[in-house]
């Protein structure tokens, strides 16, 4: 099976991958896995855009999810 | 089949020694209660990793304690995902509640190579009937199956993915040492990672990033099989693991 590798900003890059059966269930995956971490993150994220970049074994770029904020500026 | 593949050192304990010695675990098993225990057991059968060992819809006519392997209660869905709901290793009574609730609502898959010692189901009537301290353990035993399912609950549904597996890890080692199949904060964990993503309920990617995290802050290792804590007290503070729940202080019951 093939592998991809998922990396979140800000984070340890993904050096290990996960093997999966093709790009579509790796968008699967990544979609799934992206709404549990940010779950994880409780409230705490920052303006900055949280970010995942999925690539194949040859580092070919996949998918790019991205979750951003935008709020009204405190009073 | 090879029961001897998996190499637990059950393997040259007599049948009912672990469940025994599990029980004494909540309070003194008398010699005559052991007696009872090994008398009530009718012969073994084996598994291979990933067989079902009790199906979904099953009228089992008799109890299964698991001698040797991992195995695991799971609940699979129409679109074929699957959710476990508690491991068993060793030990432990894998389907004492079909002896009353007579049709399975859930299997049991054996996670390795496993082996089980049958206790028919007449034989547990009778020491219903007969040997009401006995019958309490194995009432309590069944308790503490379901404490664990509420701590699971509780986990799945409020802590972080990291503490979560850090719980699962710190749950696992106390039960594995509390029947001498576990020491000096090693153990070993016959589970790959989809199976571990099956029961924490998380995506492969998840649970995959997971790991890295938790072997990063060095709280565990987990290679060829074996997991080693690396730090017991910081992982039980990290996973918030109170092992209250397990009920391992010996009273009388």
């Amino acid at each position: 099976m093939p592998r991809f590798f998922f990396n979140i900003d800000s984070e340890r890059p993904d050096t290990e991958g996960v093997e999966l059966a093709d790009s579509k269930k790796a968008r699967g995956e990544a979609i799934r896995a992206a709404g549990e971490m940010l779950r994880d993150i409780d409230g705490h994220l920052t303006a900055k855009d949280w970010v995942m970049v999925v690539k194949d074994e040859g580092g070919e770029f996949v998918l790019e999810l991205r979750f951003s904020v935008r709020e009204a500026a405190a009073p | 089949m090879s029961p001897e593949a998996d190499g637990a050192p059950a393997s040259k304990q007599p049948l009912h020694a672990l469940l025994a010695r599990k029980l004494n675990n909540f309070d003194v098993v008398t010699e005559t209660e052991v007696g009872v225990l090994e008398k009530a057991i009718r012969g073994t059968r084996s598994f291979e990793a990933n067989q079902d060992m009790v199906s979904a819809d099953d009228r089992p006519s008799y109890s299964s304690i698991l001698v040797e392997g991992w195995a695991a209660r799971s609940k699979t869905l129409e679109n074929g995902a699957r959710q476990i709901t508690a491991i068993h290793v060793p030990g432990d009574f894998i389907d004492l509640h079909s002896f009353l609730l007579r049709k399975m609502d859930h299997s049991v898959v054996a996670l390795s190579a496993c082996r089980i010692a049958a206790m028919p189901h007449d034989r547990l009537r009778a020491i219903s009937e007969e040997q009401p301290h006995l019958t309490r353990l194995l009432w309590l035993n069944t308790l503490v199956d379901a404490a664990i399912h509420r701590n699971w609950i509780v986990a799945m549904g409020r802590l972080s993915a990291e503490s979560q597996m850090a719980q699962l890890v710190c749950e696992l080692y106390v039960r594995l040492a509390s029947v001498d199949l576990a020491r000096d904060y090693e153990f070993e964990f016959p589970l790959t990672q989809p199976v571990v993503a099956d029961v924490l309920g998380l995506s492969l990617v998840h649970v995959n990033r997971t790991l890295r995290e938790i072997r990063g802050l060095k709280l565990i290792s987990w290679r060829s099989r074996m997991v080693k804590i690396l730090d017991w007290e910081r992982l039980v503070e990290f996973a918030q693991f109170d092992p209250t729940y397990l009920s391992l202080r010996r009273e009388p019951r």
